[in-house]
């Protein structure tokens, strides 16, 4: 039972990178971009966890990680590069 | 079986809650109400599809990872959502909606 409901989910979470991406095309500001990238970060961590589940296996958790900490730089060196330009002084 | 009826409850919760903050993405009229979309209910289904995970393979291993990624989440979230709300409020100068009612700072 869980393995279809994965299934379903894993298409809904592809649904939500498309919608993020319509957003980091059209957004009329800068912040816009950024936090729909940040958008498609969070789905990306959300399908690596469902894949998981789906396969029944347990390799996929490091990524999760990893995402979690390189969306979170990227987001706030942006926000230091949107406020003043030095990111690194 | 009742690890498996959890975990297919935390799955539903979470893309709904993943779906929903996608859809607000898309569809909210302003920069600031967008990042609302985004932070809250992005961070809430994450935490669901990982508490899934935990509910159904049953592994120290994961649930070890899982809860360093939600604690990790829950804190840094908000944080940079707050820093892109700074910059783009007092440095881009982005406007409100047109029907914003209360506005805190004078500019």
């Amino acid at each position: 039972m869980i393995q279809t409901v994965a299934y379903y989910c894993l298409i809904a979470l592809f649904a939500g990178i498309a919608l993020s991406l319509v957003r980091v095309i059209i957004g009329p500001t800068m912040a816009d971009r950024a936090m729909a990238a940040d958008g498609i970060t969070l789905n990306l961590i959300g399908i690596a966890a469902v894949y998981s589940i789906y396969l029944d296996t347990t390799y996929y958790f490091d990524l999760v990680l990893v995402f979690s900490l390189l969306g979170f730089v990227g987001i706030v060196t942006f926000a230091k590069f949107l406020g003043g330009g030095r990111v690194v002084e | 079986m009742i690890a498996e009826i959890i975990a297919v409850f935390f799955l539903l919760l979470g893309t709904f809650f993943m779906l929903v903050g996608s859809i607000g993405l898309v569809r909210m009229p302003d920069l600031y109400t967008r990042m609302h979309a985004v932070t809250k209910c992005a961070t809430l289904g994450v935490t669901g599809l990982l508490l899934a995970a935990v509910f159904s393979l049953a592994s120290w291993n994961v649930t070890i990872k899982v809860a360093l990624a939600i604690s990790f989440h829950f804190l840094t979230n908000p944080v940079g959502a707050h820093m892109i709300a700074r910059a783009s409020y007092h440095h881009l100068r982005v406007k409100f909606w047109h029907k914003t009612i209360a506005e805190e700072w004078d500019r």
